[in-house]
């Protein structure tokens, strides 16, 4: 048997040089991150969205142009004062001539429409086609008959108004959770849930893919045999779930630019007061990061223990976390409901839930650090018995594993 | 080299599943800087045996002992070795098919234990070694199956391991890589990587091993170097004649030293025992037959494990020697 000459039966040769070595599950997360995020990918997607925003804006602008608006001659005695309210549908034009030469230029299109007041209740519009400012022109013409009529009836415009007038009413709420909310803070709250939903999702997709892929390549037993399965999972858990949050975090940044345009440009984003505040983002940003990491574990754990993502019916589980997060939705119509207030402290449905809570209603200061502290220790749980079935399913080839061998794992953990 | 100095020590391991009881009660050690070879059929209970020295699957019984460092004052150390210490191509395998090759190289150093600079800087070396160089950054499923199971192997041992464990490495190879991969092997074992290595191409194993450990039905049938093993069975030399097809040979049964005898048509082949006189046999058989070639051989390491299984387990031999026939015409088809 040749030997090596460094070899005196006890010691072992070392490889040539060694670097400061990374933790394998730094290693793992930036292998998983660098492998399903790319940045050129959703740099693309940046620039198509800003484009698509400024086509669109542009596109608003021009329908509003003066250039569009409908053309109406107006034919009525003097005694009866007709006016259009600034319309950006529909202005009256001077046009000479008679009935009948108007009516020829309305049926060559010259003229949009033709208005014949005969009186305040015998009025004719002539147009090619049903026009859609129509209501405009009917609200114009019931004006002038209310005016009338009220001048025949000897009554003061200014004495009924102030009659019809509903009283002014202050209501002054005790609590802010019961104050009406704003029309922004609900797509605020909503548009939040949603970031929160792609991440979630994207991040369970990843998960799912990347395991199931990695099983089916039969590329397990090598990576198991150089690291733990613990350390394995670890390492995708922050790999992917970076990836989730980035890719979210890509998508607020597209819907930033694109109000940022449409500021620029002159257009007024009333945002809530909550939404800009620094402690805020934190609360948001540490729910939507342990949402993340909570549903990639139960993403893990399920997709160690698929043999064929083909034929395996255990994908259907994933309804679960579309279901924990839509009732965040739920949460922006009830927030103070006595059973959204408890699913905002349980932690699978925490994440979407507190965050619609915090925009949409004014929770106790104690509750944000009480989800977040159950939803830590879930995290921890959870990533815990992922570990321990994700180490027994990813080496199983050929079958998928009871639900009861399952749960048998779930308690050895 | 000191006699004792062992790096990895197994003692009646023991492993069952469901249905069957893959290893039963086997035990060996696999010595500081040699090359050992684990052969059998399939079903032999190898890569179990593998998979449980890697740490992947515990066995039921029985033990595993590490001693991959420097012992200690105490003279003891077998800890479980750490993953830079350690290479392992595992027989089920696969790589990341959609990804740079050069790049998964180097994860797997990284795994390994290596430094981001050294793992790239390995991966090349290797890319250079294993004639990939210039596809370095093609995915992995552009490539021949032979160039995969290249990028396979050299993901196993780049990062240099004190022992490396290789499963099937012949496997899916055609002959020119196989003796390119006997010659890395050698290479490897020349820089002081200990390898053990499972295969059922006895062929290939008998122009590389040290020490070769023949395993049927998850038990031992022989172990040793291939001289110790030659020793141990019946028979060590073959001897064929060529002859007329009428003549009579069933004499040769008979005639002391002679194990076994073999007609095929015009020739014979005779299996002989260690201390077989051979002038005196090649005498006897010039005055009896009228011999028109003669040829000696010794036995193949196949036919020391045919001989050695016919001899130990009789019950098994039709079985195991089905189930080598069945993987070698396997690979052969993979081969052409």
């Amino acid at each position: 048997m040749s030997q090596d000459p460094r070899f005196d039966g006890k010691t072992v040769p070392t490889p040539p040089v060694r670097r400061r070595r990374s933790p394998p599950i730094w290693t793992v997360a930036r292998w998983e991150f660098t492998r399903f995020f790319k940045l050129r990918d959703q740099l693309i997607s940046l620039a198509v969205m800003l484009l698509m925003g400024a086509l669109g804006f542009g596109f608003s602008m021009a329908m509003e142009t003066d250039d569009d608006k409908a053309k109406l001659a107006v034919i009525k005695p003097d005694s009866v004062p007709f006016t259009l309210a600034q319309s950006q549908r529909v202005e009256i034009v001077d046009e000479d001539g008679d009935e009948r030469t108007l009516l020829a230029k309305v049926e060559s299109r010259d003229l949009d429409g033709l208005l014949v007041i005969r009186g305040v209740d015998d009025a004719t519009l002539f147009v090619a086609k049903e026009p859609v400012w129509q209501p405009e022109v009917m609200a114009a013409l019931a004006g002038i008959k209310v005016q009338t009529k009220l001048a025949e009836m000897e009554v003061d415009p200014l004495r009924l108004a102030a009659a019809t007038t509903p009283p002014t009413v202050v209501v002054e709420m005790v609590e802010r959770a019961t104050l009406p909310k704003s029309a922004a803070e609900k797509l605020v709250a909503g548009g939040f849930l949603f970031l929160m939903f792609i991440a979630v999702m994207s991040g369970m997709g990843t998960f799912m893919l990347g395991i199931t892929g990695e099983k089916e390549s039969r590329v397990t037993e090598q990576v198991v045999a150089a690291i733990s399965p613990q350390a394995w999972i670890d390492g995708k858990l922050l790999g992917l779930s970076g990836v989730a949050l980035a890719g979210a975090g890509f998508y607020l940044l597209s819907a930033l630019a694109g109000l940022g345009m449409f500021v620029a440009l002159g257009g007024e984003v009333p945002l809530p007061e909550v939404v800009v505040s620094p402690w805020f983002a934190l609360q948001v940003g540490l729910l939507a990061l342990m949402g993340v990491l909570f549903w990639n574990c139960f993403a893990g754990m399920i997709a160690a223990t698929i043999d064929d993502p083909q034929t395996s019916s255990r994908g259907g589980l994933m309804t679960i976390p579309m279901i924990c997060l839509m009732v965040g939705f739920v949460a922006m119509a009830r927030p103070d409901h006595w059973l959204i207030v408890l699913l905002s402290w349980f932690p699978p449905t925490a994440p979407a839930t507190l965050t619609a809570r915090l925009i949409v209603s004014d929770p106790a200061w104690w509750e944000f650090p009480l989800a977040l502290l159950l939803l830590v220790g879930a995290v921890l749980l959870i990533r815990r018995i992922a570990g321990k079935i994700f180490a027994l399913g990813i080496l199983m080839h050929g079958k998928e594993p009871s639900i009861w061998e399952i749960l048998r794992w779930a308690r050895q953990a | 080299m000191v006699a004792t100095d062992w790096i990895c020590d197994l003692r009646d391991v023991v492993k069952s599943y469901a249905t069957a009881r893959a290893v039963d009660g086997v035990g060996f050690q696999v010595r500081r800087g040699e090359i050992f070879a684990l052969l059998g059929p399939n079903g032999a209970g190898k890569s179990t045996l593998v998979r449980m020295m890697m740490g992947i699957i515990p066995p039921d019984a029985g033990t595993i002992h590490y001693r991959i460092n420097i012992p200690n004052s105490n003279g003891d150390l077998m800890a479980w070795p750490t993953p830079d210490q350690l290479g392992y191509l595992p027989e089920d395998r696969g790589l990341y098919r959609d990804l740079n090759i050069a790049r998964t190289l180097s994860y797997f150093g990284q795994l390994r234990g290596m430094a981001r600079i050294d793992a790239d800087r390995a991966a090349e070396e290797w890319l250079e070694k294993i004639g990939l160089a210039n596809r370095r950054n093609e995915k992995l499923r552009a490539l021949s199956k032979g160039n995969q199971q290249k990028v396979q192997f050299a993901s196993a041992v780049l990062h240099r391991p004190a022992f490396a464990v290789l499963d099937e490495p012949f496997s899916g190879l055609d002959p020119i890589n196989q003796e390119l991969l006997i010659d890395w092997l050698r290479e490897l074992r020349d820089q002081g990587t200990t390898i053990l290595l499972s295969a059922h191409q006895m062929n290939l194993v008998e122009k590389l091993a040290d020490r070769v450990f023949l395993m049927s039905r998850g038990r031992e049938v022989l172990s040793g170097t291939l001289d110790q093993v030659r020793r141990r069975v019946q028979g060590a030399l073959t001897l064929t004649l060529t002859h007329d097809d009428g003549e009579a040979i069933d004499w040769l049964e008979q005639v002391q030293g002679v194990v076994e005898v073999e007609r095929r048509g015009n020739s014979t082949r005779l299996l002989l025992g260690h201390d077989t006189p051979l002038s005196g046999l090649l005498r006897l058989i010039g005055e009896r037959l009228e011999v028109r070639a003669i040829k000696t051989e010794q036995l193949s390491l196949h036919d020391l494990y045919v001989q050695a299984l016919q001899t130990t387990a009789p019950e098994e031999a039709e079985a195991a020697l089905a189930t080598i026939a069945a993987s070698e015409g396997y690979d052969s088809d993979l081969e052409d």
